[in-house]
């Protein structure tokens, strides 16, 4: 479980915000990180175009609340399904799997809340791909 | 014609064959309606033409929850709370009328299709354009409004009155009517009935000064409002246990409010404009509101009420119920009023300190609105336990004041919860936007309901019901056990869906009057 502080939750909740907004842009080029930088990680850097510490921090919470699903593995298996998410997966074929995810989550109502956010499983899980990717 | 109660000799005997009790948007309508009739009309108002606090005064009562106080959520003058009210204007839905098994003890005795016409009729009142509340009636110019799934969501709108002040905007009609005469300064302090117990021989009429005369008509019409037309019941008729009409001890059972939590929030992921139905409120020189609720079906497959969600509040940051706080304070300050939980809206922006300085921050300097606030108003379901009772402590004219009690349920709040969460799916569906709930609707205590907005909707006390058992008024909102007591008010509603209640009142009380005039062509007026 994790605590925040009045502070450091405001602080959160605006990194969420910026999370969740910056998804549906376009891919552009990752900066260069000292996060892992392995396949899973790689591809994610593709999907998202800003700073992870955003995605992260909505990831955190996600694992929070449902820890059971915290593998790497069993998460990327979710959000990739056939697509194996490597490197060499192309980014294009990986946002438009991500994008039909959410879809389908928002049609059958299958949304998660995170500090209220009302947000598709397919995206809250993404993220919490990512936190375990990019360990702070 | 128009006159002051101290133009009239105390202790006189006054006749006519209507009595309407109370000059508010719903006594006014009936006059309007039985003007040129060759019926004689008075209509006898405890106010003047202006406010004055001694007179609304009369009103004070007490409220056991504490958020709102009933002098200050209905006003006593000619033109009644429509000298403060907002305009907004919805009718009914068709399955607000419908039994909903569901919602204990919902369902009319009159469909919609009832009631349509007289609708109809109501709409030019309120000064607005012709009836139409669908958005497919309206041109919304380069940017349509969303196409929703109907399994989740339907649109909700409101035509914004001016807002029509009943007061100033109609007594010239009614000074000039050779028919109507209306009596200010007169308050209704008893309602007689006969030996018999059923019909009504006549009212006491009383002012501030002492000074008293009686009124004797065929029939009566009580339009005195939601709260007032059911302290008259329960205050009158010594001969009938319990108040007149109240042989089921059911006047003054199941009070309805219209509660306005603060929704949360929607963040745009698309261009603001994509937006604008839903925000902007000026279409085709007309104001309107669109909004949204969860369709008929979603309301039976999720078991809830009826339920809207309108934009209010622009966001330059993100939701924050600081901020939202903060505005509710600067717009009643604004008003020069002090709201009455302002206690909990100023700990609020303190705890939110955070977010209201950056939100204003960027509200003075950077402009650009990423989304809009959400604010709620659900139905509540009728129950029975929320309840106007009299108190031992009495107003200035000896009258009993009232006490209401009662709370707001669990499916209250599950049903503004869904709503926002079918909100978010179908933003999300779409590609616009993100959600964010109020996270007090996630919580199943009554937390949510502590810092409520409300706007004088007071419904239900009188219900409408074809059995004695089952309410006060008939489908003629006629009271029950009497032949000549009528009611016009939004407390005949058996269920009050999300629409702020105004027109429908309107509509009723143009049913009633056409049912007077068809009563009066066969001289049935005083019906046995
Ligand atoms: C802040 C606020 C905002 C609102 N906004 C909206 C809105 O946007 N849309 C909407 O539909 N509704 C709104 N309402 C509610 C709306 O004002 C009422 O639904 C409407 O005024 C009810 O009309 P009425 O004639 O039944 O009762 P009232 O308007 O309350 O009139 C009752 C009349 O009876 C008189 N009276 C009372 N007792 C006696 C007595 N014993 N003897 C003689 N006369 C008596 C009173 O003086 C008054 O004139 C709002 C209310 C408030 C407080």
């Amino acid at each position: 479980m994790i605590h925040f502080g009045r502070r450091q939750f405001c602080k959160a909740r605006r990194r969420l915000l910026a999370g969740l907004v910056s998804l549906p842009v376009a891919i552009v080029a990752w900066p260069k990180s000292p996060f892992r930088s392995d396949g899973i990680a790689s591809a994610l850097r593709r999907v998202f175009n800003d700073s992870i510490d955003h995605q992260v921090a909505i990831g955190h919470r996600y694992l929070a609340q449902e820890p059971g699903e915290a593998s790497r593995q069993w998460l990327a298996g979710q959000v990739c399904g056939d697509l194996s998410m490597s490197a060499g997966v192309p980014a294009q074929a990986l946002l438009v799997r991500l994008r039909s995810l959410r879809h389908d989550d928002f049609c059958r109502g299958d949304l998660v809340e995170i500090d209220g956010w009302l947000l598709a499983r397919s995206e809250a899980r993404l993220f919490a791909l990512a936190a375990l990717s990019f360990p702070a | 014609m128009l006159a002051r109660f101290a133009e009239i000799q105390s202790g006189s005997q006054l006749a006519a064959d209507v009595c309407i009790i109370g000059g508010g948007p719903a006594g006014i309508t009936i006059a309007r309606e039985l003007t040129g009739t060759g019926l004689s009309v008075l209509l006898v108002e405890s106010g003047g033409l202006e406010f004055d606090k001694e007179t609304q005064n009369l009103y004070r009562g007490v409220n056991e929850r504490g958020d709102f106080s009933l002098h200050k959520s209905r006003f006593r003058l000619f033109g009644g709370t429509s000298y403060v009210w907002g305009g907004w204007c919805a009718p009914l839905d068709e399955q607000d009328f419908e039994s909903r098994p569901w919602v204990p003890n919902s369902g009319w005795p009159i469909s919609k299709e009832d009631i349509d016409p007289f609708y109809r009729r109501a709409q030019s009142l309120f000064e607005i354009d012709r009836y139409r509340y669908q958005v497919e009636e309206w041109d919304f110019g380069s940017t349509p409004v969303f196409s929703l799934d109907p399994d989740k969501l339907a649109h909700r709108m409101w035509q914004i009155s001016p807002p029509t002040e009943f007061g100033p905007v109609y007594v010239d009609q009614l000074r000039k009517s050779e028919n109507v005469r209306v009596l200010l300064y007169a308050n209704v302090t008893k309602v007689s009935v006969d030996p018999d117990g059923s019909s009504i021989s006549g009212v006491t009429l009383r002012d501030l000064n002492g000074r008293e005369a009686r009124v004797s008509a065929a029939a009566y019409v009580l339009a005195c409002g939601g709260i007032e037309t059911t302290r008259l019941l329960l205050t009158s008729g010594q001969e009938a246990p319990g108040g007149l009409g109240n042989t089921e001890g059911l006047v003054g059972r199941y009070f309805m409010e219209h509660p306005h939590p603060d929704a949360g929030g929607v963040i745009f992921t698309t261009a603001a404009e994509d937006f604008r139905p839903y925000y902007e409120k000026e279409f085709e020189s007309r104001n309107i509101v669109v909004g949204l609720g969860p369709s008929a079906d979603a309301q039976r497959r999720l078991g809830i009420l009826n339920c809207s969600v309108a934009f209010h509040g622009p966001l330059y940051h993100e939701p924050s119920a600081g901020m939202d706080s903060a505005l509710k304070l600067s717009r009643a300050l604004e008003h020069w009023q002090w709201p009455d939980n302002a206690g909990a809206h100023i700990a609020t922006v303190l705890r939110d300190l955070d977010d209201v300085l950056r939100e204003s921050y960027l509200r003075a300097t950077d402009g650009k609105i990423r989304g809009f606030g959400l604010i709620a108003r659900t139905e509540v379901a009728p129950n029975p336990d929320n309840r106007i009772t009299l108190t031992s402590d009495r107003d200035e004219l000896g009258m009993p004041r009232v006490r209401l009690d009662w709370s707001v349920g669990e499916l209250e709040r599950v049903t503004v919860e869904e709503t926002v969460n079918l909100v978010a799916q179908e933003f999300g569906r779409l590609g616009v936007g993100r959600v964010q709930i109020n996270q007090l609707l996630l919580e199943n205590d009554d937390r949510w309901s502590r810092n409520l907005s409300w706007f004088g909707h007071h419904m239900g006390t009188t219900r409408m019901s074809d059995s004695p058992g089952q309410g006060v008024v008939d489908t003629n909102c006629k009271v029950f056990g009497t032949s000549n007591l009528y009611v016009a008010s939004s407390s005949v509603f058996p269920t009050c869906g999300y629409a702020n209640p105004t027109l429908t009142i309107a509509a009723l009380a143009i049913r009633l009057a056409d049912h007077l005039k068809v009563l009066a062509k066969s001289d049935r007026l005083r019906e046995s």
